[in-house]
């Protein structure tokens, strides 16, 4: 009833509406829920009137305010006709901007028309039935265009991937629209399905009406399928330092971004002076919180002080131990070796390759390199390029499995293992097939040098498609299993050469020949075996036969 | 009517000694159980027995002994001078409280439930809170407001708000919150003694509550200080801080979180004005998370104030978000899943510890 009155005294105010709009703007505001969003009118070009007292009080209210159609097209009609009801005289054009300016903020959470020319009328957006649902389908409608609906009638049914769920319609009116027909999948939650409309005339303006202009109106219409949600008896959850718009980074990356620690954190990390930037934060949010600097400082603690513990194990008469605690790096690589070999099925495939040619060139480039000044090239960057070109020869091969689909990378960048005294890292070498032995040969060198010094940067080792292991040489290994890693779908074991006596061409001759062990380590669910083959062969004609490289 | 029978009895007998608080006194087992009720009976009686200047004053106190039998027997101890019904005008037996307070009386102003005191709010606020300041000290009013305050079981929007945080923003008042049988019978005794403006605020529910009492408690010069908050249960990890009703929950939420693995610490507030801040800080010092517990609306409340001091004093010693467990930000509902809805329950404040000792299991960053 208060209401009502209200609404009463504020229509004889409104003689002055445009000094109102402006001071008692608060005023207006109150009357809406929490929920009102600007989101409907946002175009400079459309003129829009909102019923003096506005849409939302409609519900309320009906019988005080007049129920004025909110459209630009018939926008001097209708504010003649508000006028009238209410009796006040109103200006032109010009005032309505003024108004709406400043009820743009109070418009209604119902979408309302932006478009000119279309009669006053209801978007129905897609429902939230679930506080986690995103998207859904729809199974079925069970209105038809043109049909009369009223508040409780089942309009359809709405599929999520838990349950099918009736909507019911909120509204009387018209179905004048079904923009999302039976079985369309993947609507997100708010995106308009129907226009209804309260005039049955109205109905066949819309025949040709697309979605596209009032997307705005979505968000504000979500809110009204939406059932209210539950009174919150926690309102404030995180309220100093982590509002929802400031999302907080998770990953570790430090560069630039904002360090989210507790206070506590960040007061123990200036006393004992660790630098915030190089710890994960376990806290709600990633937040670095207390422990996580405890942890740190006791995990660098007992780096420097390794060799000291012996003396505490004295206690432990049976074995004598040292515990190493688990630095960064090799946390890291334990933790994606073990989901990589927990979740890829791996299969390998093995050829000898003869290397004789092979290294007839290196020795030749060698000279060559020399003379001119430039680095030696290893045998290992000769693996990596007949290995890049294999990959753009087979590029089943260069590519990633995820749920969906299978990616295939047309850039071929190549992770090359580098064992350090800090642990295993993999640099990449981007686009080693377009790339020179030299330069490639300066590029691992390089980012070895970086690997051990430990200031490889993420842009070093991130976007790789494919890993080189070479554990021969110095290693003197002759042949292994690699373990792919994660997303990449092979990785090439090399093993180290050695001279076999091999058949000659007659029956009793014999040749001696330098073989080297390949091990491709394949993802079954993206490499058939035969593909593992094709790729083998490739790289073997590659490596058995360099000059090939040329082509 | 009832006033000519009164008359009557007045004449005949003196005031009978109810052996309320003796028949207690005469179990000798160790650990005594005593309701809630009991214990601001016995603490009325007892106050009014020491001091001729105390008097019961409210709706229903005499005859029909206390709406919530709090004043039981004590119209037959002390006669219809000290302890008085009044009319159903809340403004006006406040006025005449405050003026008897003016006088040099003491008396206990009893509201049917604190919603009813907002008629009487001027009179609490300008007439009793603000005298002392405005008199220079000249005029003290040594009254006591009290009744029960915040949800009880189904009483609807209108008699179920929580007054706490309305009473506590007002300097001039005191403001106490007692939860267990020997909070009420210590603070009451505090409050009818204190000589400055008094809210007692109790709980409906709690008044048939029975909690243990020691001797020292049942003693008639037993009481408490003003001011200090007790600490229910001592722990480690979180703070949770409660008064009145919600201390029973966060005990029992404590229970439930021990066998999580989180040691919380519970404070019962007892004292919301003043408020015993430097209890809650060391508290929060100790244990770096703090979660505050109350019945009453969220935007303004006493966990705002604490959340404040808190941050105020302790900054550097926070290692989560302060977390605010209010009810709800709606007046209260009337039916009863939507009324459990909208207090705070046990499990709210479980998973308001779990959240502020949240620790994510390290995970390797992407290579």
């Amino acid at each position: 009833m208060a209401y009502a009155s209200h609404i009463i005294n504020h229509s004889r105010k409104l003689r002055h509406v445009p000094r109102l709009m402006r001071h008692d703007h608060a005023v207006l505001v109150r009357w809406f829920s929490n929920g009102a969003q600007s989101s409907v009118c946002k175009r400079e070009d459309v003129i829009k009137i909102c019923p003096i007292g506005a849409p939302a009080e409609r519900e309320t209210v009906s019988k005080f305010v007049a129920r004025t159609p909110v459209s630009s097209g018939l926008s001097k009609n209708n504010l003649s006709r508000t006028v009238m009801r209410l009796g006040i005289p109103m200006g032109g054009v010009v005032y309505n901007r003024e108004l709406l300016c400043s009820h743009s903020q109070v418009l209604s959470r119902r979408g309302f028309a932006s478009d000119a020319g279309l009669p006053p009328h209801q978007e129905i957006g897609m429902p939230s039935l679930s506080p986690t649902m995103t998207e859904g389908n729809i199974a079925r409608w069970l209105k038809k265009e043109g049909d009369k609906v009223t508040p409780g009638e089942v309009l359809c049914e709405v599929e999520t991937d838990k349950a099918t769920v009736e909507m019911e319609c909120m509204e009387e009116g018209y179905l004048a629209k079904i923009l999302k027909g039976d079985g369309s999948k993947e609507i997100k939650v708010g995106e308009i399905i129907a226009i209804t409309v309260e005039e049955e005339g109205d109905i066949v303006k819309f025949k040709d009406y697309s979605p596209a202009a009032s997307d705005s109106g979505a968000p504000a219409a979500k809110d009204l399928a939406a059932p209210p949600p539950p009174p919150k008896k926690e309102p404030v959850e995180q309220p100093v330092p982590s509002p929802e718009p400031k999302t907080p980074k998770h990953s570790s990356s430090p560069s630039g971004d904002r360090i989210f620690a507790s206070p506590l954190a960040r007061k123990l990390a200036e006393d004992h002076k660790v630098p915030l930037s190089n710890i994960k934060g376990t806290g709600s949010d990633g937040y670095i919180v207390k422990a996580d600097i405890e942890d740190y400082l006791a995990s660098s603690g007992k780096e420097v002080s390794a060799p000291t513990p012996k003396s505490k194990d004295a206690k432990l008469a049976s074995l004598d131990y040292v515990d190493i605690p688990h630095s960064q790096i090799r946390k890291v690589t334990a933790s994606r070796l073990l989901f990589s070999k927990q979740t890829i099925p791996h299969y390998y495939l093995t050829v000898d390759t003869c290397v004789d040619k092979l290294m007839d060139l290196r020795s030749q480039l060698n000279s060559l390199q020399e003379a001119s000044g430039g680095k030696r090239i290893s045998v290992n960057d000769l693996v990596i390029k007949a290995a890049a070109l294999a990959l753009r020869k087979v590029p089943q091969c260069n590519s990633s499995w995820t749920d969906d689909y299978i990616r295939q990378y047309n850039n071929v960048n190549i992770n090359v293992a580098v064992q350090t005294d800090n642990g295993l890292y993999v640099p990449v070498i981007r686009d080693a097939d377009k790339k020179g032995l030299s330069s490639i040969g300066e590029e691992v060198k390089k980012l070895a040098q970086k690997a051990k010094e430990n200031s490889l940067k993420p842009e070093d080792y991130e976007g790789g498609t494919f890993t080189v292991s070479n554990l021969g040489g110095p290693f003197g290994i002759k042949q292994f299993c690699a373990i792919i890693n994660p997303p990449q779908s092979g990785i090439l074991a090399v093993g180290s050469a050695e001279k076999r006596v091999i058949p000659g061409s007659g029956p009793d001759q014999f040749n001696f020949g330098s073989y080297m062990s390949v091990t491709l380590s394949c993802d079954h669910r993206v490499i058939d075996g035969a593909i593992g083959a094709e790729w083998l062969k490739a790289f073997k004609g590659y490596i058995e036969n360099p000059e090939s490289m040329l082509l | 009517m009832l006033g000519v029978v009164r008359q009557k009895m007045l004449g005949q007998s003196l005031p009978k000694i109810r052996p309320v608080v003796s028949v207690l006194r005469s179990y000798s087992s160790a650990a005594k159980q005593m309701t809630v009720r009991d214990a601001l009976n016995s603490a009325l009686d007892e106050e009014m027995s020491a001091d001729p200047k105390v008097f019961l004053m409210g709706e229903e106190v005499g005859e029909y002994q206390g709406a919530y039998k709090i004043s039981k027997g004590l119209l037959d101890k002390y006669g219809p001078e000290r302890v008085r019904d009044t009319p159903i005008t809340e403004a006006g037996f406040a006025g005449i409280g405050v003026g008897a307070a003016y006088y040099g009386l003491k008396p206990v102003v009893e509201f049917m439930t604190f919603n009813f005191s907002m008629q009487a709010i001027d009179h609490i606020i300008n007439s009793a809170a603000k005298s002392n300041y405005m008199s220079a000290g000249q005029m003290s009013v040594p009254i006591v407001f009290r009744g029960p305050n915040g949800a009880a079981a189904g009483v609807g929007a209108q008699h179920s708000q929580c007054y706490a945080a309305w009473y506590a923003s007002c300097p001039g008042l005191k403001v106490l919150t007692p939860y267990s049988s020997e909070d009420a019978r210590g603070l009451l005794k505090a409050a009818i003694r204190d000589p400055d403006p008094v809210v007692f605020l109790e709980n409906e529910l709690l008044y048939g509550e029975s909690f243990p009492v020691s001797d020292e408690v049942l003693d008639s010069s037993f009481c408490l200080p003003i001011g200090k908050a007790k600490i229910e249960r001592v722990g480690r990890d979180v703070t949770i801080t409660a008064f009145s009703k919600m201390v029973g929950h966060a005990l029992k939420a404590a229970e439930i979180l021990e066998k999580d693995g989180i040691d919380a610490e519970v404070i019962n507030l007892r004292s919301i004005r003043p408020l015993d801040r430097s209890t809650i800080n060391a508290s929060v010092r100790k244990t770096n998370r703090l979660i505050t517990v109350e019945e009453g609306f969220p935007q303004h409340g006493v966990g705002a104030e604490i959340c404040a001091s808190v941050v105020e004093e302790s900054f550097a010693y926070l290692d989560a978000p302060v977390e605010r467990i209010a009810g709800a930000d709606i007046p209260m509902p009337y039916a009863a899943n939507l009324e459990r809805m909208a207090v705070p329950q046990v499990e709210d404040i479980v998973r308001a510890a779990k959240r502020a000792c949240y620790r994510s299991v390290p995970l390797a960053a992407a290579a």
